[in-house]
């Protein structure tokens, strides 16, 4: 199960915004980048959370441990979404929830109306784990780039908090999704596996589609939101 | 007693390819001495040799496509169920 899972999130080899984040991006494509993560950073891991009643014995176990982490092992300033909100207003821009909602493409919601239409289901319990593995396993490595892209910018360390986190805390998390929670979670109930493929298949598409917006509309030299954030402060 | 009533106890999982994961009451000192920052409960230590957050991992085992094969005889058994 879990090699299965690491194979398929492994080959996912397109076209990498972290790597042009990392590189080329210059501050405006940074902030770009932000608002298209407030949608679903602002709520971080709660679409997962809904999983937890509809889980049991070792997946249940390996999901509120992820969890935990996530929501900061009860320290508040180390919830996910909070660090996230740090950075946010180090880059002079909105945390409140929804601030950007009207600014992002369909492509950015339907990324996290999958979350949300795979946690609120308990039929689809099989898919938020497996899109919790890929999501998992496609994040540290990337999380290491753009924390450099930040940095390159003159971000500082408070800034780059939350990459800086999701390098060391992926890094752990994936081998807990990957193993215990998605293989717990077959090994009790075979008939799952597919479920579990097809929601880190349905993951890889629809976050792959996101970056393959952004990308093209940065290439191109325009803006990936639907309005250039620039335009939004002079009107 | 029985193996179960110890889960109290620190643990360390050797997961296939990847890092070991620590759980539980553990100090991680340097060579000197000093603590070692641990930001989280659980951690995962860096097995390959080439994170950059040594001795934590950062995920760089998949990148030079690091394998532990084979290492059967170390092999937890939760795995075992899993793959």
């Amino acid at each position: 199960m879990s090699a299965a899972l690491f194979a398929l999130t492994g080959a996912d080899d397109g076209p990498s915004l972290s790597r042009w984040v990392a590189r080329k991006a210059d501050r405006d494509h940074v902030r770009e980048f932000l608002v298209q993560k407030t949608i679903y950073t602002l709520k971080e891991a709660d679409p997962h959370s809904w999983a937890i009643p509809r889980l049991s014995g070792r997946a249940k176990s390996a999901l509120v441990e992820i969890q935990s982490d996530e929501y900061g092992g009860g320290r508040p300033k180390r919830i996910h979404s909070a660090i996230f909100a740090r950075t946010l207003r180090a880059a002079g821009l909105d945390d409140s929830y929804g601030a950007y909602v009207d600014l992002v493409p369909a492509i950015t919601l339907a990324a996290l109306n999958t979350m949300s239409l795979f946690g609120l289901h308990r039929r689809l319990r099989g898919a938020i784990v497996g899109h919790l593995a890929a999501f998992e396993m496609t994040s540290s490595v990337p999380s290491r780039l753009y924390a450099d892209g930040f940095r390159r910018n003159g971000f500082d360390d408070d800034a780059t908090w939350y990459f800086d986190e999701h390098v060391e805390a992926d890094a752990m998390h994936e081998q807990i999704a990957g193993r215990d929670l998605a293989g717990g979670l077959v090994a009790a109930d075979p008939a799952l596996l597919d479920d579990v493929m097809f929601g880190a298949a349905a993951c890889l598409v629809v976050e792959g589609m996101v970056g393959a917006h952004v990308l093209a509309a940065w290439e191109a030299g325009t803006s990936s939101l639907r309005r250039p954030l620039a335009a939004e402060a002079a009107a | 007693m029985n193996a179960d009533d110890h889960d109290d106890e620190a643990e360390l999982v050797a997961y296939p390819d990847g890092p070991f994961l620590l759980r539980g009451d553990v100090r991680i000192v340097g060579p000197d001495g000093q603590e070692l920052p641990r930001r989280r409960r659980t951690v995962a230590l860096c097995r390959c040799g080439k994170s950059t957050l040594k001795p934590y991992c950062d995920g760089t085992h998949k990148i030079i496509g690091f394998r532990t094969e084979p290492e059967v005889p170390g092999r937890d058994e939760r795995d075992a169920s899993a793959d």
